[in-house]
């Protein structure tokens, strides 16, 4: 059994998709006093997501490993490559970049700081996607034909920016976002995402 | 074999490091690179079929290409269990070792960054402040005994020991007795001095 730490409409939305996606068993815990302490959460900097998985008490945070811990947990739903699959590399990839690269990027341009290249990790969010839309224009996922977690964080990234002026037009991530957000997993989420 | 993409004194020194650790036979391919004090020169535009940014480190192993220094150790470790480098997936400990993972790659990364210019606000960054990422990994860091998952030394460790490796040299961290003493345990394993005199290429 997971139990998701949760607040309706923020980034842990995506992890009841996630768990959907994966058929594995849940419960949602809602935390109350978001943004700031919650002692029922134990995020260390009380956000959300966090996970525990109550089989064994161990507690998850950062999206990335989240994702790569319930597909690993999780791996008959086949999505997320396992050990020793050739996809494996490529998904790894993927996930880390979400964290170091797309969401710093987004954050420099959000609040209009110059990414420091190349002290920087990252990249500015134009050229972090013309990677996103080069892997997506052989898609229709970004490890291909198989949908996999990272596209749970990609897909709802983009689905939420929409056509913010932060994102670059692009006729691909438009069919990229319209190929996750069919997908009836995310239908059951928003069903449980709650209101805030 | 693993190939890796390496710049000397770069981040995929780190990688260097992690592949000593790992024990098995790897090569290493030079690329340049534009170093962070603007000296170097850029790799040529075919790089970005291994690296799309151009940058360092980026592995090949028998085909499979994994870039991000986390994605590669978080690899590297699973790829080769014998090498005792990670939690195993059923081991209670794993759940920590992936978020330390995320977590370096992500707030580690990016904060210390943004909090030279000044931008490290608790909103809308989303990443939160550099005091509450400090006092976290001071935390983590002295709960080390000896290394973050306790007798095993980790791909994790290398990423955390060399993190502190830099930001320190460059004050981008305070030099806390516990990051000096954690750093100074991790790079006097004999892989670490191993990585140094291979780190020229």
């Amino acid at each position: 059994m997971i139990t998701l730490f949760h607040y309706p409409q923020t980034r842990s939305s995506r992890f009841i998709f996630l768990l959907e996606e994966l058929g594995a068993p849940y419960q949602i815990h809602q935390i109350t006093n978001f943004p700031g302490k919650d002692p029922a959460n134990p995020h260390p900097h009380g956000k959300v997501p966090a996970i525990r998985d109550e089989d064994t008490g161990e507690v998850i945070y950062e999206s990335p490993a989240i994702a790569l811990y319930l597909t690993d947990k999780f791996p008959k739903a086949g999505i997320g490559p396992t050990v020793g699959e050739n996809t494996r590399g490529a998904y790894l990839s993927w996930l880390v970049y979400y964290g170091s690269v797309l969401e710093p990027a987004f954050m420099s341009k959000f609040t209009n700081q110059p990414v420091p290249r190349p002290q920087a990790g990252w990249v500015d969010v134009e050229e972090a996607m013309a990677h996103v839309i080069g892997a997506l224009s052989k898609g229709p996922y970004l490890l291909g034909e198989k949908f996999s977690a990272a596209d749970v964080l990609y897909g709802t990234t983009f689905a939420m920016f929409g056509k913010s002026p932060m994102m670059p037009k692009s006729d691909v991530i438009d069919l990229y976002v319209k190929h996750v957000t069919e997908r009836p997993a995310l239908a059951r989420a928003q069903a449980k995402d709650g209101a805030r | 074999m693993i190939t890796l993409h390496h710049a000397p004194r770069s981040r995929s020194s780190m990688i260097v490091w992690l592949l000593e650790e790992l024990g098995k036979p790897y090569r290493i391919e030079l690329t340049p690179i534009i170093y962070g004090n603007g000296t170097g020169s850029p790799a040529p535009e075919a790089y970005r079929a291994i690296h799309p940014h151009k940058k360092v480190p980026a592995i090949d192993h028998d085909g499979v290409k994994v870039f991000e220094c986390a994605g590669i150790a978080a690899y590297v470790a699973d790829r080769f269990p014998q090498a005792n480098l990670a939690p195993k997936p059923d081991d209670p400990k794993r759940g920590l070792y992936a978020s330390l993972m995320a977590y370096w790659a992500g707030p580690l990364n990016a904060i210390p960054t943004a909090h030279m210019g000044g931008w490290d606000k608790d909103k809308p960054t989303g990443f939160g402040t550099f005091d509450e990422m400090e006092a976290f990994l001071e935390k983590t860091i002295a709960a080390a005994d000896p290394w973050l998952f306790g007798k095993d030394f980790s791909a994790a460790d290398v990423l955390y020991a060399a993190a502190l490796n830099f930001y320190m040299m460059f004050d981008l961290l305070p030099k806390k007795p516990v990051y000096v003493d954690y750093a100074a345990r991790a790079n006097e394993r004999p892989a670490a001095k191993r990585a140094q005199e291979r780190d020229n290429g």
